[in-house]
């Protein structure tokens, strides 16, 4: 057997047990700590938690663009098979871009500002494939097109000259430009219009469809996850607390972090006296790791069930279902609208 | 014009140059200064067609005569006629700047993209040595490297040139260190792009303005310490009618025969000033604030 052609049991991208952590005065914070995950081709998965819980941390991580102070302390990171974190940096350069893009949640300020936006997609294709200067402006323009910025007048434009979602529509096609079988998507829409963010959400994922990349979709936002992921991992504290498919994930959610979630964001078609209900209290401090689950501080279910361990041991992995786990001392499916947990499997492994 | 999609401003064509060119014009001091570079330069293009007289002739019948319709600068103690000599200095002037601001900068902006793209280890040792050499005073600098090839006028533009290199690193430095935070240096990155093709096709392009700036403030002072250098006879010499070698010559005639002092020393100050005004003015120009 070549070695292109993988085994199809084998995911396009497997993290196992990584750890990224950043220096501090006060000690390490840790911001990913012993994260397992695995992205299969084309699927696209949606990476959720609120501010600081890791999430853009652990997709930086993926193409080793943790910058000093931080470091990535441990754990592999296989892509198609080969580990990301032991390459060399010829080989990494090949990975960025080929085998894996990146769109940020910036997009203006992610074009030169001194550089034609033709230019962006130009350079990258005389680099990676080698093409004349012509042809790959030509092949710029091809690619603008198909992200919906015909004209050849928009290749010649620069950032200033270009909105949030056009800036966007431009970043999708330099991070497709080289056929990459992953894309990573940091808070893709968070920077634009909300009459925009729908139109980007559905270019990225009819880009991905067409050219068949499998895609990490990092967002604080569930709605955005609920369009489009068909698995999502909910991060917290550093952690995956839970992993499942999608649509299993939305409406019976297994860990209370999860539940909390979904309980927190506002939906059309409720009453809109009823106040939302917020998770109290804030992340626990990532400098000092505690010493079981990192959510029990602010559990209500560890409260009203009284669970001495949650706080003393880490929780284990509870498997729900086919690819289904969450890793919660109280872990049992839940559906949203009830407070009342029935348990119905579960047990430590 | 097309249709604009979503809430895009239309587009200009061709903006960047012309929107450059309409402000530079407009900058009264930018327009100025670049009216007397471009009358040095057109000097030292057209020296043979401007100068009545050949600049190096001696005429000892002539000598030291004050100015008149012949000799409209006067004449210097071997009777060399001061107005061509003025318009050949123009010649030897820019050549001061091109040389020196070439070295100073081409040198400087490549120490300054390695300390501040480069390791931290790098950028600490090409910074102290831009220490050491800023903590030499300038002249003492220029002096020892005169002193080490000796005396003239392309030692001097050599020398000048190395002493005006810490300047260019720190300049530099200073920008790429804002530089390489940007996003779209991260986006590079992620893109495959190496270190050399972000230093140079990334970042080079955005530190371009103040670089320019400096340029055009530290070649004037290049310019004058040349021309000092060739005043205590360590640059240009004799007869080359280089304004600081010109200086020195007449200096001792300054009471019998001011003109000879007076035509090189206002030629060194009006294209000093000129070019000074050029720096304001390309400052304010290329100040995104602005």
């Amino acid at each position: 057997m070549s070695s292109s052609s993988l085994p199809t049991s084998e995911p396009l991208l497997a993290i196992r047990g990584l750890n990224t952590r950043f220096k501090s005065p006060r000690g390490f914070v840790h911001a990913v700590e012993n994260v397992d995950l695995e992205v299969s081709a084309g699927e696209i998965l949606g990476l959720v938690g609120e501010s600081g819980s890791g999430k853009s941390a652990l997709a930086l991580s993926i193409l080793r663009l943790i910058d000093a102070p931080g470091e990535i302390a441990g754990g592999e990171i296989l892509f198609e098979g080969r580990d990301i974190l032991k390459m060399r940096s010829r080989e990494l350069r090949q990975v960025r871009g080929r085998g894996v893009g990146v769109i940020f949640q910036q997009p203006q300020n992610c074009l030169n500002p001194v550089r034609r936006v033709g230019w962006h997609i130009a350079e990258l294709l005389v680099r990676q494939d080698g093409l004349g200067r012509r042809a790959a402006w030509d092949a710029a323009r091809e690619l603008l097109r198909t992200v919906g910025l015909p004209g050849p007048e928009k290749a010649m434009a620069y950032a200033h000259q270009l909105s949030g979602g056009q800036a966007q529509r431009v970043m999708i096609a330099a991070a497709l430009a080289l056929r990459p079988r992953l894309i990573i998507a940091d808070e893709p829409t968070t920077a634009l219009d909300v009459t925009v963010q729908a139109q980007i959400l559905e270019l990225l994922r009819q880009r991905c469809r067409d050219s068949g990349a499998a895609m990490i979709l990092v967002t604080h936002d569930l709605g955005v996850v609920a369009q489009l992921a068909d698995r999502v991992a909910v991060m917290y504290a550093g952690r995956v607390v839970e992993e499942g498919p999608a649509r299993a994930m939305l409406t019976t959610p297994a860990h209370p972090y999860t539940l909390g979630l979904l309980q927190a964001a506002p939906r059309l078609g409720t009453d809109a006296s009823e106040r939302l209900r917020d998770i109290p209290g804030v992340i626990p401090d990532l400098s000092r790791p505690l010493p079981g689950c990192p959510f029990a501080p602010r559990c209500a279910t560890r409260v009203e069930r009284n669970l001495a361990r949650c706080l003393s041991d880490p929780p284990p992995a509870v498997a729900l279902g086919p690819s289904h786990r969450a890793n919660c001392w109280a872990a049992a499916p839940m559906a949203a609208s009830s407070s009342e947990p029935v348990r119905v499997a579960g047990g430590s492994r | 014009m097309s249709a604009a999609l979503e809430d895009a401003p239309e587009f200009e064509a061709g903006s960047r140059l012309a929107q450059f060119a309409g402000r530079f014009l407009a900058n009264r001091s930018a327009a100025f200064g670049g009216l007397i570079l471009l009358l040095l330069v057109a000097c030292s293009a057209l020296a043979p067609l401007v100068a009545p007289h050949d600049p190096l002739a001696i005429n000892p019948i002539m000598r030291l005569r004050p100015p008149s319709a012949e000799h409209w600068f006067g004449t210097d103690e071997v009777g060399r006629d001061l107005f061509s000599r003025i318009v050949y200095g123009c010649r030897y002037f820019l050549l001061i700047c091109l040389v020196a601001a070439s070295i100073s900068a081409s040198s400087g902006t490549l120490l300054g993209l390695i300390a501040g793209a480069g390791s931290p280890l790098a950028d600490g040792l090409v910074m102290r040595l831009m220490d050491v050499m800023l903590a030499f005073p300038y002249i003492l600098l220029v002096l020892v490297v005169v002193a080490i090839l000796g005396p003239s006028l392309w030692t001097g533009m050599i020398a000048v040139g190395v002493a005006g290199i810490p300047g260019y690193a720190r300049v530099v430095r200073a920008a790429v260190l804002t530089v390489r935070r940007e996003d779209y240096v991260e986006a590079a990155r992620v893109l495959g792009a190496s270190r050399a093709q972000i230093m140079f096709g990334t970042v080079l392009p955005n530190v371009l303005s103040p670089l320019i700036v400096y340029l055009s403030f530290a070649t004037p002072l290049a310019a004058l310490l040349a021309s000092a250098l060739s005043f205590v006879g360590l640059g240009a010499q004799p007869p080359a009618p280089e304004w600081g070698a010109m200086l020195v010559n007449s200096r001792t005639y300054l009471f019998s025969a001011w003109w000879a002092v007076a035509a090189p020393g206002t030629a060194l100050f009006f294209a000093i000033f000129g070019l000074n005004l050029l720096g304001n003015g390309l400052r304010d120009v290329l100040d995104p604030q602005s």
